[in-house]
């Protein structure tokens, strides 16, 4: 079954209702597949960051004006899980099918109460053909007629969402926008909508956030979330977050721009080229962390004598962090608001810096 | 709460070099009280608890600065106060002296469009070259090649052939016709839609990263504020971007006679189409639908306005469809709203999206301007050449 967890009913009373595929088996994309279509690898970075996604919506989700609803889980491959409330529950596989049916009673869920939010989250393979589609478990089935068929319309589905009556959306993609050269002569691949609107239908807020702009590829790391997971997580958990009236808060407004920092920073901290598309209507709330946080990224020059140099951090609240000469730089941490301050040691000279620090990010390069 | 209320009057001193940015303040218990523009306008005023508050500035980049505490109820903004010394304007490079033995190129010899001196600047392949030139084939490295360029101005193509500009004059108006160019590399082809009020454009063949050819293009209109909007969206800077809006009534003013600038007008239009604002007196855009009939955006904008802010569903309808048979919209945002309104329109508007001339191209959307690629058959373009586009104000 794809309902991994119901704390809320829903009705009178709003809730997020959130909606996680998680998608690393492409069976039908291996050796043996339609030459007409890419191949592509299987993913391990995947489902883990969709778990990963699904337990910080369990354990850490906060939002007194909209608590937790429910989540629809679909996973490739298909596993069973423990929920939060000691549940055993056997989470079915992100093939087509399965996601057709669990969006159906996401809908329906979201459509229930106007002040609901809706929390879409895709990770797996994507590819880009004017529109951006998102591959089910089975994209690439012989079996299927039509090559397009098991996958979403994420271009169509997105707009179809003006049709829900949750006037919060938002909508995590983490998956790439290639366009691998098999494709280049499809003609206008349709995809599954899910859903559709008419000019009628609006939506006051909807947010996109995707793991990298079109012929990017998204980056994971075998074995553990990806890059956009680890970003998204640290955002929602403070790095996004300002503080109104005595509450911390994560609106779509902060949570974009610290998503697009944050993979940036993580970026030159890796060697890579991370980025993050985002795109946003009006503002809405979305998360209550205890405490805002910052992303902390500290380098020194010159360039040749960047392992030299020991990172020591302060903080007022009295938390120390730090890192050893030799490791990699720039080097990046997380720490509450507030003061800090920062020393570069050699063994013949420190250099020291204070300043406060506030959401979403502080970057700081000492000169030896 | 407790505590006397304090009138702490903040203002923006404006040095001729200070670039349109935000400035985010907070109170002494570091709540964020607002995000306001420094772009012109009268002097800000803000009621805070207490002092100090303390103010931070946001660039288009996404660079942010330094927190500043503010003890002076009348506190003058400036590069220096901020921490933020990149704001002044660099000096300006002394020109590279060309080689003995050959004459400096004059460019008033060659804004004469002197035949002679352009073939002696053309004969010499070192030097930089100031080509006063139309759809005229520009080579690049890396085997790109800007095959056209149809926008008047100067094209300047640097010494090792990395990087081609486009510096186009200021005029009083700049509703000038939108243009596109097209580069070319291997077997790609890139098309954008150029603003009319374009100020800047450089086209740059980096080195290959992982087999792969980047040809990145920036650019920046003579609308410096409505270039910082949209490099704050592209950002994800939506309070940023919303200062902007928020100064002055920019959009409405852009469409004055003596500011005639549709294309700054209609940026600011998309964002208040997003942010859902309903305008009181909305009359400034559908003169950007009816008076500029070479940029569809306008159309598409009213159009969208329409339906959502005033429910006209047909009338909107109607707009879209006179938006689809002017063109390809200037701008990315206007694209991806055409296309949404004439698939939701039903059979109504999917007769116009049969119609479509780019319909089999691949759009890039992560583009402001409207860009999309014409790539040959599998084995060419698309694993090899990596295209990227970006508003790139003058310094930051």
């Amino acid at each position: 079954m794809s309902l991994y967890l119901r704390r809320n009913q829903g009705g009178a009373l709003p809730c997020l209702h959130a909606f996680v595929i998680g998608v690393g088996d492409y069976p039908c994309l291996g050796a043996g597949r339609d030459r007409s279509l890419p191949a592509l690898q299987a993913l391990s970075s995947t489902p883990i960051s969709a778990l990963a996604i699904t337990r910080w919506l369990e354990q850490d989700y906060h939002n007194p004006h909209c608590p937790l609803g429910t989540i629809e889980l679909v996973l490739s491959p298909a596993q069973t899980l423990l929920n939060g409330d000691g549940e055993s529950i056997d989470v079915e596989a992100a093939t087509m099918a399965n996601i057709e049916t669990a969006f159906h009673r996401w809908f329906q869920r979201c459509d229930d109460n106007k002040q609901n939010i809706a929390f879409f989250y895709f990770a797996g393979h994507g590819l880009l053909r004017d529109d951006h589609f998102l591959l089910a478990a089975d994209f690439g089935d012989p079996r299927a007629l039509v090559r397009w068929k098991n996958c979403i319309n994420f271009t169509r589905m997105r707009s179809g969402m003006e049709r829900c009556r949750a006037q919060t959306q938002f909508f995590f993609v983490d998956a790439c926008q290639d366009t691998p050269d098999e494709i280049l002569s499809h003609i206008m691949p349709q995809g599954q909508n899910l859903v559709d609107a008419t000019l009628y239908d609006r939506v006051a807020s909807s947010t996109v956030c995707c793991a990298a702009p079109a012929k990017y590829p998204a980056y994971g790391i075998p074995g553990g979330p990806t890059f956009f997971c680890q970003a998204l997580l640290q955002c929602l958990n403070g790095v996004a977050g300002y503080r109104t009236r005595g509450n911390w808060v994560v609106d779509s407004g902060t949570l974009m721009s610290a998503l697009v920092h944050v993979m940036e920073n993580l970026g030159r901290v890796h060697g890579l080229d991370l980025r993050a598309e985002v795109e946003s209507t009006k503002p809405a709330p979305l998360h209550y962390p205890l405490d805002g946080a910052v992303m902390l990224l500290v380098d020194c020059l010159p360039t040749a004598r960047r392992r030299e140099v020991e990172i020591s951090v302060r903080h007022s609240a009295g938390a120390h962090a730090g890192s050893p000469a030799g490791d990699s730089r720039p080097w990046t941490h997380t720490l509450p608001p507030g003061e800090i301050q920062i020393a570069l040691i050699t063994s013949t000279s420190t250099c020291n810096h204070v300043d406060r620090i506030q959401p979403p990010a502080y970057e700081w390069e000492g000169r030896l | 709460m407790g505590g006397p209320v304090v009138s702490v009057f903040i203002q923006f001193g404006l040095s001729a070099n200070l670039p349109p940015v935000a400035v985010e303040l907070f109170s002494r218990d570091m709540e964020r009280l607002d995000v306001v523009s420094t772009y012109s306008g009268p002097p800000r005023s803000l009621t805070v608890p207490s002092l100090p508050v303390y103010a931070r500035l946001r660039f288009p980049s996404g660079r942010i600065g330094p927190l500043r505490e503010i003890h002076d109820p009348d506190f003058v903004l400036s590069a220096e106060s901020m921490g933020v010394d990149s704001l002044k304007k660099p000096k300006k490079q002394a020109a590279p002296k060309p080689p003995s033995g050959i004459k400096a190129a004059s460019p008033k010899r060659l804004l004469r469009k002197d035949p002679a001196a352009m073939q002696e600047m053309m004969a010499v392949p070192d030097r930089p070259r100031l080509v006063w030139a139309q759809n005229q084939p520009i080579a690049l490295a890396n085997q790109a090649v800007l095959s056209t360029f149809d926008m008047d101005g100067i094209i300047r193509r640097s010494n090792d052939g990395r990087t081609v500009t486009l510096r186009r004059s200021r005029t009083a108006n700049l509703a000038r016709e939108p243009g596109q160019l097209t580069v070319e590399c291997h077997s790609a082809r890139l098309r954008v839609c150029l603003p009319g009020n374009l100020a800047h454009i450089k086209v740059q063949a980096s080195e290959s990263r992982d087999g792969v050819e980047c040809v990145d293009i920036a650019y920046h209109t003579h609308s410096g504020w409505a270039d910082a909007l949209t490099e704050y969206l592209q950002n994800g800077d939506f309070y940023s971007a919303q200062s902007m809006l928020d100064a002055t009534d920019q959009s409405e003013r852009l469409l004055s006679d003596k500011f005639l600038d549709p294309y700054g007008a209609a940026v600011g239009a998309y964002f208040l189409l997003r942010s859902g604002e309903r305008l009181a007196f909305p009359i400034w855009l559908r003169r950007l639908a009816d008076e500029f009939p070479s940029l569809p955006d306008g159309a598409v904008i009213w159009a969208w306005y329409l339906i959502r802010q005033e429910q006209a569903i047909d009338e909107g309808l109607r707009y879209l469809r006179i938006a689809a048979r002017r063109g390809t919209p200037v701008f990315a945002e206007g694209r991806r709203l055409l296309i949404d309104g004439l698939y939701r329109a039903g059979e109504a508007g999917h007769e116009f999206l049969r119609r479509k001339p780019d319909a089999a191209q691949r759009v890039i959307w992560a583009s402001p301007l409207t860009a999309w690629r014409e790539d040959e058959a599998p084995g060419g373009g698309l694993a090899k050449v990596s295209f990227r586009l970006r508003p790139a104000p003058a310094r930051d």
